[in-house]
């Protein structure tokens, strides 16, 4: 799992990331729309969630690809617990979808992307705690 | 570093965050089906409130989620602290937490079906409850337990 292991933490990153600017920018997106209806506080929710995402692509960047000298402790300490909030937050999209229009299809996307975060945080801890 | 409790502990945080999955699975393969009949339950509050089956099961899901940060929050604090440590009884200890988040995001989620709340109130609540209710399962167990009780040195 270690060599290529931060392949899967990167594409969970972007893949949230790109729902976030997908939900923002694109009038005929389901989010967008939903985010029309429910007021100004879903934005914040939004952007708080793409800047965690944002957070998760430059711990990729920083910690696995850059050289060691430049590696910052602090995103890998807490490294879990920021795909728990990823999942979460990824989460909270259906919950809001689903109030607003009910269950629809398009919801699984959001549900695989949440699924696949919080694996990927439980395994990374355990990895950590597993390497030593 | 022995970290077969670890392991079992985390294997049983997967397999709890992974029912409501399940359920979700469940509920699509019977959607067809249930889709005739509304996709609706209906419970029972002030009268009658009805509340859509897939909106009982995301937020379960949410409360496991929150349930689940406070046991990943835990897991980590314990074995940075001292990484010889192992947890006794890991099943009871990831149950513990999921069932506290689970409990509270349920009452949760009924206080705020009887409110005329914004929807983003009502998921910020259902998801602080969640995790403020796995954090009082675990200090009520520290609290009657003891950390000796939950806790032993590796062999």
């Amino acid at each position: 799992m270690k060599p290529r292991y931060y392949f899967t933490r990167l594409y969970v990153a972007l893949s949230i990331l790109v729902n976030v600017v997908i939900t923002a920018t694109e009038p005929q997106a389901l989010g967008y729309k939903v985010l029309t209806e429910t007021g100004p506080l879903g934005w914040l929710c939004v952007g708080i969630l793409g800047c965690l995402a944002l957070i998760a692509v430059m711990d990729v960047l920083i910690n696995d690809l850059a050289p060691e000298a430049w590696h910052l402790p602090t995103a890998i300490r807490w490294r879990p617990i920021t795909y728990m909030l990823l999942a979460t937050g990824i989460a909270s999209y259906v919950f809001v979808i689903i109030d607003a229009v009910g269950f629809t299809w398009l919801t699984l996307t959001y549900f695989l992307d949440a699924s696949v975060a919080v694996v990927v945080g439980v395994l990374d801890l355990f990895y950590r705690r597993g390497a030593k | 570093m022995n970290l077969t409790y670890l392991r079992v502990c985390l294997r049983a945080m997967l397999w709890l965050l992974w029912t409501p999955a399940l359920a979700v699975s469940i509920f699509l393969g019977l959607s067809p089906s249930i889709a005739v009949a509304g996709a609706v339950i209906v419970i029972t509050i002030d009268g009658g409130t009805s509340i859509p089956l897939s909106l009982i099961i995301i937020n379960t899901f949410l409360a496991s989620l929150s349930g689940g940060t406070a046991l990943v929050l835990r897991i980590d604090k314990e074995l940075g602290r001292e990484p010889g440590k192992r947890l006794v009884r890991p099943w009871l200890f990831c149950a513990a937490h999921m069932l506290g988040s689970w409990l509270a995001g349920a009452l949760a989620f009924l206080m705020c079906q009887g409110t005329a709340w914004d929807v983003w109130y009502r998921l910020g609540f259902v998801i602080i409850a969640s995790f403020l209710g796995a954090k009082f399962i675990e200090l009520v167990a520290e609290k009657f337990t003891g950390s000796k009780a939950l806790q032993e040195k590796i062999t």
